[in-house]
């Protein structure tokens, strides 16, 4: 038999025990990828984006607004960004927010000519040309399992769907209609007046951080221009709380899966004192004892990471894109922290376990 | 032969010197000698082959065993591999283990690989009665074939000194004749230096020596 067979043996003979510690080590591993993952994978997905079909986009920084200063942003604006040097084309997008079966939807302005500009493209179907007649993102269509040809009611009107589009995670869940009929949809002043989106093209060879710097400037930071992720205020917050969460996880993790392993192994080793004293008695070396009180409590921890992983791979692949429509990431050094994590575990959990069977006597095990 | 065991002068205390477990006992064992060691309970015999086999230290005098002198302290582990095979009362398997993998414990000290193991495991066991026993696990065992399996474990690293402490202690007659008949025979075949701990008259007189021990002290 194998030394390694004889470590992977022990920490099974108190299944109930070991199996307890391994699942919930597994348990807290699988939560731990799944959020960095989750962070991660949406992050990137949302970075993809966010400049929609443009080079950057510009917003009203939400942090600095009161409800009716949105009306502020208006073609002036549009105009203004256009004058920068550098910039090729500014295009504006209203929206508006109809309610369909309880959820909100954001409802844009867009024209054959403007629908590049926001990333997606018609991949099924033909453009509106009346004012009852919209658009619907793929997403929507699992949503509201609605195709075309099907009607939907938006604030007392109805609407034909006579095309769908896709192509851009952040568009993919919206509906677009021309903007007469988006006049007609809304009756709240500010989503008539007030743009929301201006998508911005930059001509070849300028410089995009510069341009995006001369946006900035140009009302005190009350419009931002944006070209990744970072500089979004929301998401940045939303996938900032995954990964602190994360971080909190690996910290409990290692000092609950620690303590955990520690009481398995103490209580294994305290059950079988007469055991190793007959090691020492047949000429076992403490140093023997101790790597295999350490390999035990690695074997468990190890194990724990093992299935942590196969689980998360399995629910990140299926979740991701079933629930969340994410590009799934799979970054290695997720992988990675989890192992030093339980790398670190199983030595919190045998350091004493091992210190203690080394001082066991021979003569006074055999005695017990 | 040549001494194989010298003890001079060896005491053990116990109780901050109040208990004298062993008391002042010279004993000389000669190489490939079947030796017994008879005495009441508590006289001290337990602790006298602890001592032989490294396993406990004395609070005085010299002790030197297969040509290494104990008291030096260092690499005990490797002396009590390669030296001395022990056999207790209970035979101190592992449970969870089969027959065979018990008696491989004791090579993990030794640098032999795991097919090397397994051929001189399977060896012993057939030379010991208990083949077509080697793949089962220990609790299916008699108590007599339990014991046989810890004779293997102490044998397995060919030792020169095999020390047994009440080895049929807790057996009934028929196994107790069995095992003690499988020891006068190692003890022939093998080679080896036998010492049993026992305070069985009829056993003790199987030796070619007896011991007597008596509230620590030799009589011989
Ligand atoms: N750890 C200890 N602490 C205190 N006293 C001890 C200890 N170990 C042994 N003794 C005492 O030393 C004496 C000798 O013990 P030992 O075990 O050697 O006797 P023994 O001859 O083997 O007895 P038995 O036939 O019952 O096994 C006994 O009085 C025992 O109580
Ligand atoms: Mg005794």
């Amino acid at each position: 038999m194998s030394y390694l067979k004889l470590i992977l043996k022990n920490p099974f003979r108190k299944k109930f025990k070991s199996i307890l510690t391994i699942s919930i080590i597994t348990f807290i591993i699988v939560s731990i990828i799944f959020l960095s993952s989750l962070s991660a994978s949406g992050m990137y997905t949302i970075d993809k984006s966010i400049t929609t079909g443009g080079d950057f986009v510009v917003r009203a920084n939400y942090t600095l607004f009161t409800e009716n200063e949105f009306i502020f942003i208006n073609e002036s604006i549009v105009q203004e960004i256009e004058s920068i040097d550098g910039v090729e084309k500014a295009t504006p997008f209203k929206e508006t927010y109809p309610e369909v079966g309880g959820e909100f939807y954001v409802a844009m302005d867009v024209t054959p000519y403007t629908l590049d500009d926001t990333g997606t493209k018609l991949i099924e179907g033909k453009f509106p040309s009346k004012n009852n007649e919209i658009l619907i993102g793929k997403d929507v269509v699992k949503f509201l399992n609605k195709g075309i040809g099907d009607s939907i009611i938006l604030k007392n009107k109805t609407y034909i769907v006579t095309g769908i589009f896709a192509g851009n995670f952040l568009m993919d869940a919206n509906i677009f209609m021309l903007p007469e009929a988006l006049n007609e949809t809304s009756n709240y002043k500010e989503d008539l007046e007030s743009i929301k989106l201006i998508v911005v093209h930059i001509s070849n060879g300028s410089n995009i951080e510069n341009i995006k710097n001369s946006v900035n400037n140009l009302h005190k930071g009350k419009i931002v221009a944006i070209s990744n992720v970072n500089e979004t205020g929301e998401y940045k917050v939303i996938y900032g709380l995954m990964e602190t969460t994360a971080n909190y996880l690996s910290f409990s993790a290692i000092i609950f899966g620690g303590l955990l392993v520690f009481y398995v192994m103490l209580s294994s080793i305290n059950s079988r004192v007469r055991e190793l004293g007959v090691l020492k008695a047949v000429g076992w070396s403490n140093k023997q004892i101790i790597s295999m009180i350490v390999g035990e409590s690695m074997v468990m921890s190890f194990m724990a990471w093992v299935i942590g992983v196969i689980i998360s791979v399995l629910l990140i692949g299926y979740m991701f894109s079933t629930y969340f429509y994410f590009d799934v990431i799979w970054d290695i050094w997720i992988f990675l922290r989890t192992l030093a994590i339980v790398i670190i575990i199983g030595i919190i959990g045998c350091l004493y376990p091992a210190y203690k069977s080394s001082k066991i006597s021979p003569i006074e095990a055999l005695r017990y | 032969m040549s001494d194989i065991i010298t003890m001079n002068g060896v005491t053990k205390t116990y109780e901050n010197g109040n208990i004298k477990a062993v008391n002042g006992v010279d004993i000389t064992i000669k190489e490939g000698d079947f030796v017994s060691i008879i005495g009441p309970s508590g006289s001290g015999k337990s602790t006298l082959l602890n001592m032989i086999g490294a396993l406990d230290k004395p609070d005085y005098g010299h002790i030197k065993v297969a040509n290494q002198d104990l008291l030096e302290g260092q690499n005990l582990h490797k002396f009590r591999a390669q030296k001395i095979g022990f056999i207790f009362q209970l035979h101190n398997l592992i449970p969870t283990l089969t027959v065979r993998e018990n008696v491989e414990i004791p090579m993990y000290s030794q640098k032999i690989n795991s097919k090397n193991m397994t051929k001189r495991s399977l060896e012993l066991l057939d030379y010991m009665g208990l083949k077509n026993r080697t793949d089962n696990n220990i609790t299916k065992l008699s108590g007599g074939e339990r014991q046989r399996v810890a004779i293997a474990r102490a044998l397995i690293n060919k030792p020169s000194i095999i020390l047994a402490d009440e080895p049929t202690g807790s057996l009934d007659s028929e196994n107790s004749d069995k095992v003690l008949n499988l020891l006068k025979k190692l003890h022939k075949e093998q080679d080896v230096t036998l010492i049993i701990v026992t305070h069985d008259n009829e056993v003790a007189n199987m030796a070619e020596r007896i011991i007597k021990v008596k509230d620590g002290k030799i009589e011989e």
